[in-house]
């Protein structure tokens, strides 16, 4: 078949044809040809400038030396440059020097709060007052005396963490160790619910209190008040980490506890644990959660 | 030009040969000297295979395509590296058959998770996402406390992945259902043999909070535990592993 | 003789098959992965029945018309795949606005049912298209009839039962977790059987064509078929655990485990969802406009230039990552001369339309093409715009990314399928023309429409979310943290899933206008094909 001219483009075919369907020969515009050559001179201009073509055993690397890595290690130092400038009082002053000071809060708090969300939030709730089997961190209850240092540290090592120092918090297994008789058990639980004012059986709490001043005061202190220099929580201050009801105290006695805290002096600054700190001391002052 | 084209038009077969050549062309020069080039993948002090228990935690991970919103690569980007940590090296997937470096961030990169929440939080979180932290979208995997970890499979993969290049020693392969038994301290007697076939930066617990059973959670939360840890970054230097 | 040839050859895969499948049922381990084995047993089973039964038949007489037959299937299970696919992806859709709708159960959640909504799109409503249209075009550019009388049904059968596994194997947690390949190595094996024989028929029709030349479209579809078939081996290389498992591993690890996924992923758009839906288009809208094709030089520089760069640019997709900076210059580079073939496409498609811009507007079908191409010349701007290294810095791992898919996937692939669709359903059937030109519109303006919603609020969220991961105070430190990010998210997830829905309940009304199409009166004069020239098989 002969190429035809079509009417309408003013172009001829090629002569070809399928089924009715033809082509025109049309030239390709120049515009067209001229992007073309541009985008392989641009990326002719990329191969020269940076790391771009293999060989067998190494690559061409570019008369800029760039390097995604050397670049990024650059632009988090100079990050971490610039925080040490602008979160300076957190850098060069202790915690309890921090405490004292009246107007960081206003400065700090929000960019701390990031932190908390990204780190803490997932265990203690967005707004710190903590969830069942982790503990509220506003009420002014701390199983760690809760002063600045202490705080701090407890971020820096953990508790019950894989950290080589860390804090070692645990209840025992009083039912599955078979250190308590089902009985003793039973009327110790009736007896952490007298003392946290709950309602309960009295005369099993009578009984319960014998048993507590036997196998719990070396922890929890008299009266199950608590004792900070091991993290046996308070008993009576109605701050439970674990609940508080009949069944999750007979769950605690027959499984004890172990609540672990990561340690976060591997992921985070000194700077930033600070900042943490100083954050939950502000959250405290609050007083949300009593 | 025209021409040539027209010829290559009139015959199927050269057609097709031509397609297969300039098509295979961008697979030979940016594939195959990934295997020759040596910086590609980095001497990283730590890294190991998977052990058993690991290795059964990544194969559910796998198999719940949680790659569809996690990814596990921290990017040489700043904002990366300030919110995740150390950006990831090639060797820190060099036993990973196949990848999970994921192409979607509905939910944060996992690749550094190991180690930033306790078991207990993983296991919670798992079984109810959206429950325990607020806002979640993700879906729960309650499922995973009750089903026992089927470990009969574990020397039959150990030995595949041997075959796809994974340094796994037969002895290893030998004892696979026994540490993962002993990983989860099932079978408290074997942690000290298990320790000493793969390193002592293996985790050894419960993992689910069930001691007495070896449930797929236990698994998941192994595989996740160790995610990130294994690399000693104080040994490595920017400078040279630069590429 | 070659009929007899052909048939115990064929007889032979299918035989290969079922041992596979039996030998899957009686060692397999776990339910899903036994009921898979007694679906390919029971189905290759079937066939092979067929085929033995048919074996000492006399030849048939073979008519000198176009195999279509095989077609119509092939358009049931496009849209039958299709209807699914969109559902399940409004239903992932609705998963990430309202949680709870994952339902916590073992095959419910998003993780598990994400790829079936992928498969089932990609492999299933876009592969059958392909094959159907493939058939039908090569068929008709080359005035010859299908080369063989089982090898269409054999790649047709084998393909959806490949589709079938992988969709079904999912929920049952039988994955590889590798993006878009995600089905099992038995499932990847029967594909290669399917795809092997496609390659053939494919190349023994052209070698019978009556026309001296081999179409533009046919370029297209048969590169469609070649790079396919050459990704699907690399990618796929694996060790399987054993018979009594469906498990396998990857043979590469890491980093090139990841640049060999890319160089599939993206070439399965590349070849799959741009190249076979290219051909596609170099039939369906010059036939339909009635036009010849703009420039026969531009289908050259398109075609080569997609052929040859597409196979490097896949390295985008790992920008910054652990790959080496040199494979992500070189990616992205070809990346960027890409858009010119790319747009060469556009162009030749576009201006085809020229003298006969009038029938966009009286013709649903045609409008749906010509928004389609220009849907493809947004994709792949987009594509090469974010293919640059510091733009991938805001779009990657976020829903700009997914914007950008499902502008080609929604606006491109889809629309160009429903097209061609409206245009090749009454042809093959025999019909005046489609049952309603109104539904025809509804669909049109349906389907435009949640596109455009979709597209927008993912192109909304995924900028927010990246702007928001890399957003610092002047103090250096961050100023959202993640899980803020997925607060944001909420409110365009939820107007993505109205956009699906308004698109799913298009693509249902052209279900039933294609239902009603088929269902209508047959017209024996209209044949707007010349018949076959070439002769049959004996
Ligand atoms: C994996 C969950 C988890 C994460 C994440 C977590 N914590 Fe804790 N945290 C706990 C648990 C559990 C306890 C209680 C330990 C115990 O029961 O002895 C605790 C205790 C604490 C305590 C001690 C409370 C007291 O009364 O002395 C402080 C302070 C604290 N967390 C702060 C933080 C901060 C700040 C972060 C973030 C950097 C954080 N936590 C992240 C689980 C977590
Ligand atoms: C070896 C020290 C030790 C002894 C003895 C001990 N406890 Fe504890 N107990 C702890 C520690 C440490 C915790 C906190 C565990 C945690 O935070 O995970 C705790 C937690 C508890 C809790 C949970 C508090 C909450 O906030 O939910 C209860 C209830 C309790 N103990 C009761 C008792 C009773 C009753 C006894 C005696 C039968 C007892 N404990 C003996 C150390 C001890
Ligand atoms: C629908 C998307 C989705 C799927 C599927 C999904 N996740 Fe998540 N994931 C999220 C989101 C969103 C978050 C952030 C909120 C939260 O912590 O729940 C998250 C958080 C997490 C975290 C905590 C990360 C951190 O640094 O706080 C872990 C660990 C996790 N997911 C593991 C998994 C595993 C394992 C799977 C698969 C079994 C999975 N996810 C499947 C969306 C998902
Ligand atoms: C009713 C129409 C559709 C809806 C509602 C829909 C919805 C979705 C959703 C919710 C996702 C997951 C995104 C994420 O992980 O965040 C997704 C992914 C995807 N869909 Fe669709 N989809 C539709 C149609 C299509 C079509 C027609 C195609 C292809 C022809 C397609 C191809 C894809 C692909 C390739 C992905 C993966 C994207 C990625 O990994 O980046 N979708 N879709
Ligand atoms: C010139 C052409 C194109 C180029 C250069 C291109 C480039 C890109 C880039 C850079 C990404 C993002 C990768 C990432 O950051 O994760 C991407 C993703 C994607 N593109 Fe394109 N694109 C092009 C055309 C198309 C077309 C026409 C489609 C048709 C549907 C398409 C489908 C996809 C899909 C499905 C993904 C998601 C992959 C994933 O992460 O799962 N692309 N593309
Ligand atoms: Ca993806
Ligand atoms: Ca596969
Ligand atoms: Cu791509």
């Amino acid at each position: 078949m002969k190429p035809e001219l079509d009417e309408t483009s003013g172009q001829h075919t090629t002569g070809h044809e399928w089924n009715g369907i033809k082509e025109l020969n049309t030239p390709m515009p120049k515009a067209f040809s001229i992007w073309l050559w541009l985008s392989i001179a641009v990326a002719v201009l990329l191969w020269l400038l940076y790391p771009a073509w293999p060989y067998v055993t190494h690559y061409t690397g570019g008369i800029l030396g760039y390097s995604s890595r050397i670049a990024v290690t650059e632009q988090v130092e100079a990050g971490r440059a610039q925080r040490a400038e602008t979160f300076a009082p957190f850098e060069t002053m202790d915690v309890a020097e921090l405490a004292e000071m009246p107007n960081l809060r206003e400065t700090y708090e929000p960019a701390i709060s990031v932190l908390f969300r990204d780190n803490c939030a997932a265990c203690h709730g967005r707004d710190a007052v903590g969830q069942i089997n982790f503990p509220n961190l506003t009420d002014d209850h701390w199983l760690w005396s809760g002063t600045p240092e202490e705080i701090e540290y407890t971020l820096q090592v953990g508790i019950n963490s894989s950290h080589d120092d860390t804090r070692y918090a645990e209840m025992p297994a009083f039912g599955l160790n078979e250190m308590l008789e089902q009985p003793e058990i039973k009327d110790v639980i009736e007896y952490v619910l007298q003392i946290s004012g709950q309602e309960h059986d009295a005369a099993k709490a009578q009984a319960g209190e014998t048993v507590f001043v036997d196998n719990c005061e070396s922890c929890h202190n008299e009266g199950g008040i608590g004792e900070l220099e091991n993290g046996a929580p308070s008993l009576i201050d109605g701050a439970w980490i674990y609940g508080g009801t009949r069944e999750s105290l007979a769950e605690t006695l027959k499984y004890g506890r172990a609540g672990v805290m990561p340690h976060w002096s591997d992921r985070l600054s000194a700077s930033e644990i600070r900042q943490l700190t100083l954050y939950l001391l502000w959250a405290g002052q609050d007083g949300n959660g009593d | 030009m025209d021409g040539k084209h027209a010829k290559l038009e009139r015959n199927g077969i050269a057609f097709a040969m031509m397609i297969l050549f300039v098509a295979s062309l961008g697979g030979i020069f940016e594939i195959a000297p990934l295997f020759t080039i040596e910086n590609t993948v980095e001497e990283a002090p730590g890294m190991r295979p998977y052990s058993p228990l690991e290795l059964a935690g990544r194969d559910i991970y796998v198999r719940e395509g949680c790659y569809a919103c996690h990814s596990q690569m921290i990017r040489t980007l700043k904002s990366d590296v300030d919110r995740y940590g150390h950006y990831s090296l090639a060797a820190e997937s060099m036993y990973d058959h196949p990848h999970q470096w994921g192409s979607k961030r509905t939910g944060p990169d996992l690749a550094r998770i190991g180690q930033k929440y306790s078991d207990a939080w993983h296991v919670a979180h798992l079984k109810a996402p959206r429950e325990f932290v607020q806002g979640s979208v993700m879906p729960g995997y309650p499922f995973l406390s009750e089903t026992p970890l089927d470990t009969k499979p574990l020397p039959a993969s150990l030995r595949a992945l041997q075959r796809a290049g994974v340094p796994y020693t037969d002895a290893q392969i030998e004892a696979a259902v026994r540490d993962a038994a002993a990983q989860a301290d099932v079978d408290v007697d074997f942690e000290d043999e298990l320790r000493e076939s793969y390193g002592e930066n293996v985790q050894v617990r419960d993992f689910d909070g069930q001691p007495d059973r070896l449930t797929e959670m236990d698994a998941l939360v192994a595989y996740l535990q160790m995610l990130g840890t294994l690399v000693d970054f104080d040994q490595i230097k920017t400078e040279e592993i630069a590429r | 003789m070659i009929r007899q040839f052909e048939l115990v050859l064929s007889l032979l895969v299918t035989l290969i098959v079922m041992v596979l499948g039996i030998a899957i049922l009686g060692f397999g381990r776990g339910t899903g992965y036994i009921l898979h084995g007694w679906v390919i047993a029971g189905f290759s089973a079937w066939g092979a029945m067929y085929l033995v039964n048919h074996l000492s038949d006399p030849a048939p007489v073979i008519p000198l018309e176009y195999k279509d037959n095989v077609i119509k299937w092939g358009v049931l299970a496009c849209f039958v795949w299709g209807v699914i696919g969109f559902t399940v992806g409004d239903i992932i859709a609705w998963q990430l606005a309202v949680p709870a709708l994952n339902g916590d159960m073992w095959w419910s959640n998003f993780g598990r049912i994400r790829p079936v909504h992928t498969t089932a799109v990609i492999f299933g409503f876009g592969g059958n298209a392909l094959i159907a249209t493939s058939f039908y075009v090569v068929q008709r550019t080359s005035r010859a009839r299908l080369a063989s009388e089982t090898a269409p049904w054999l790649v047709f059968a084998g393909y959806n039962l490949f589709v079938f596994l992988a969709v079904t194997g999912y929920p049952m947690g039988i994955t590889q977790s590798k993006e878009y390949a995600e089905p099992e190595w038995y499932a990847d094996l029967i594909l290669l059987f399917t795809w092997v024989t496609y390659l053939w028929l494919y190349m023994a029709t052209l070698a019978r064509r009556a026309e001296p030349h081999i179409y533009v479209a046919n370029w297209y579809y048969l590169g469609f078929i070649v790079v396919i078939a050459m990704l699907h081996v690399v990618n796929n290389l694996a060790v399987p655990v054993s018979i009594a498992y469906p498990k396998s591993y990857p043979l590469f690890a890491g980093v090139q485990d990841a640049m060999t996924q890319w160089w599939y992923g993206h070439n399965a758009v590349g070849f799959l969802l741009t190249a076979g839906f290219l051909g596609m288009m170099y039939y369906f809208l010059p036939k339909a406009a009635g036009r010849p094709i703009y420039s026969y030089r531009m289908s050259i520089l398109g075609f080569w230039g997609i052929t040859f760069l597409y196979l490097w640019a896949g390295s985008h997709h790992l920008h910054y990552t652990a790959l080496p900076d040199w494979v992500q210059y070189l990616g992205m580079t070809m990346s960027i001369i890409l858009l010119v073939p790319s747009w060469g496409s556009v162009f030749n498609g576009l201006l085809t339309l020229n003298g006969a811009w009038d029938k966009v507007r009286t013709d649903p079908a045609i409008r749906f093409m010509m928004v389609a191409v220009l849907f493809y010349g947004v994709a792949t701007f987009e594509g090469s715009f974010l293919a640059i290294r510091p733009v991938n810095t805001l779009s990657h791992y976020t829903d700009w990314t997914v914007g950008h898919v499902h502008a080609g996937a929604l606006g491109w692939v889809a629309f160009i399928t429903f097209g061609a669709m409206y245009k090749m359903v009454p042809w093959i059937w025999k019909r005046e023309g489609t049952y309603s030109l109104r539904l025809e519109a509804w669909h049109f303006w349906l389907a435009l429409s949640g596109t455009l919603i979709y597209v927008g609020a993912m192109w909304n969220s995924g900028i927010t979310q990246s702007l928001m991961w890399q957003t610092y105070e002047p103090s250096g430190a961050f100023t959202y943290a993640f899980i803020d990010t997925v607060d944001a998210m909420r409110p365009y997830y939820t107007a993505r899933a109205i956009g699906g829905f308004l698109y799913l309940l298009g693509a249902l009304i052209g279900a039933y206008n294609i239902y009603m199409t088929v269902n209508g009166p047959r017209v024996e004069a209209k044949d707007t094909d010349a018949r076959p020239l070439a002769q049959p098989a004996e």
